[in-house]
């Protein structure tokens, strides 16, 4: 039961040109250890395990522009995500407890409010919770 | 124009394997300008495209700027105010120790208030951090995680929430004159807000590489049993690719900025009064021009 922190990088203006976030968020987890695939893609697999605490972080690629997560299609039955604030702050991240082991994998997608857009932007379901493999290799760290 | 470049950094990872390749992930916002599908990421594709234009004359049109930001994979948001920690830390201490003194009403409760136990008589949990010329700082307020928690010891992580900092930007790329970077400040957890920076001479066509040295904190025992948070520097290897495009108008698609070549049926012709019969080349631009 760890918490792993999922960074989505958002290439605000590329997104709005294109009407998508698609091909322009860059995704990385700090779990890569335990078997994430597809790290820095805009289609990330993060290894989790029941108990797990995932937390959804938004910074902008350039850093005057704005983006913010407002959904995240993950099942409610497998992780049930809520909103949360930066206390004193506008700045906002996801987050949500592991409620059963992973199988198969889940896909889920974002869906964003970027710069002054009226509308959100969501992705196409690419990214997936997958099941957690057993860390091999020791962190000199632990 | 002004290019960002995002370094997110494995820092654990990256300290227990004693190398950043794999542990880096270097995106930025140019890929999609030069049509490559890969987002950069993997170690072999830590290249940066730089756009030059040059007008249609072939005069260079305009530079760009290279900005530089580094983050722990497991770090809050860079959009979160760099002292946030320390406020709300304090906060919390203000509010704990309020509370305590509105309810140590007697004698004892105060003994026990500022007394050798109890959660105010322990000294406040303090990370001693060394900087790169050697002097150890206390961090108040420990290392922000990305839930808004402040971690005073030592973890995957604290480590992973340290912020990573690009400590030096050399090579190749810096000697030739391709790139000019100065340091505008500092992500350090105790300072603030500084970040590298550099303008491109767009002129140098072709691929440049250069190095950046990226600063991770480990935490070691020192003599006297404490932790001490110890700077190790990483290097790095990227690269620019600078490449030169024609400026054009976004809109129209036409040269901008320039006023030259023209084409043949455009100008006095046009205007004449058989303006069917003056353009006999371009067949849709009189018509379009009037």
């Amino acid at each position: 039961m760890s918490q792993i922190v999922i960074t989505v990088v958002v290439n605000v203006a590329g997104a709005l040109a294109a009407g998508t976030p698609d091909h322009h968020i860059v995704m990385i987890d700090d779990n890569k250890a335990a078997g994430s695939l597809h790290e820095a893609t805009d289609r990330l697999h993060t290894a989790v395990r029941e108990g797990d605490t995932l937390v959804w972080v938004v910074t902008s690629l350039e850093c005057e522009t704005y983006a913010a997560i407002t959904a995240l299609s993950v099942p409610d039955d497998v992780c049930e995500v809520r909103r949360e604030t930066y206390p004193d702050t506008a700045v906002t991240y996801w987050v949500g407890i592991v409620k059963k082991a992973v199988t198969a994998p889940v896909p889920y997608g974002l869906t964003f409010a970027l710069g002054s857009s009226l509308y959100t932007l969501s992705t196409s379901p690419n990214c997936a919770l997958i099941e957690a493999q057993p860390i091999v290799v020791s962190e000199a760290a632990e | 124009m002004q290019i960002s470049i995002m370094l997110v950094v494995d820092n654990a990872a990256a300290l227990a394997t004693g190398t950043l390749d794999g542990h880096i992930y270097l995106i930025d916002n140019t890929q999609h300008l030069v049509g490559v599908d890969e987002v950069a990421g993997t170690p072999e594709k830590n290249v940066t495209h730089v756009i030059g234009t040059h007008d249609a004359s072939g005069g260079q049109a305009s530079e760009a700027i290279l900005n530089w930001l580094s983050c722990g994979v497991s770090g809050p948001p860079s959009t979160l105010p760099r002292l946030f920690r320390h406020r709300n830390g304090e906060e919390t201490f203000n509010a704990r120790l309020a509370a305590a003194v509105q309810d140590a009403a007697t004698p004892a409760a105060l003994n026990k208030l500022f007394g050798k136990s109890g959660p105010f008589g322990q000294p406040h949990p303090v990370m001693l951090v060394q900087t790169l010329d050697g002097a150890t700082v206390p961090l108040l307020g420990g290392v922000m995680t990305a839930s808004g928690t402040a971690v005073h010891e030592a973890s995957r992580d604290s480590i992973n929430a340290f912020p990573p900092v690009v400590t030096n930007l050399y090579g190749p790329a810096v000697d030739d004159g391709v790139i000019y970077p100065a340091l505008y400040g500092s992500p350090d957890p105790y300072t603030e807000g500084w970040y590298w920076s550099a303008s491109v001479d767009t002129s140098k066509v072709g691929r440049h590489q250069y190095l950046v040295d990226v600063q991770i904190h480990q935490p070691e025992v020192n003599d006297d049993g404490r932790v001490v948070w110890m700077p190790r520097i990483f290097t790095m290897s990227a690269e620019l690719e600078v490449v030169l495009q024609p400026q054009l108008n976004g809109f129209t698609g036409a040269y901008a900025g320039a006023v030259l070549p023209l084409p043949p049926c455009c100008g006095v012709q046009a205007v004449a009064s058989d303006a069917e019969a003056a353009c006999d080349s371009q067949t849709s631009c009189a018509g379009d021009m009037l």
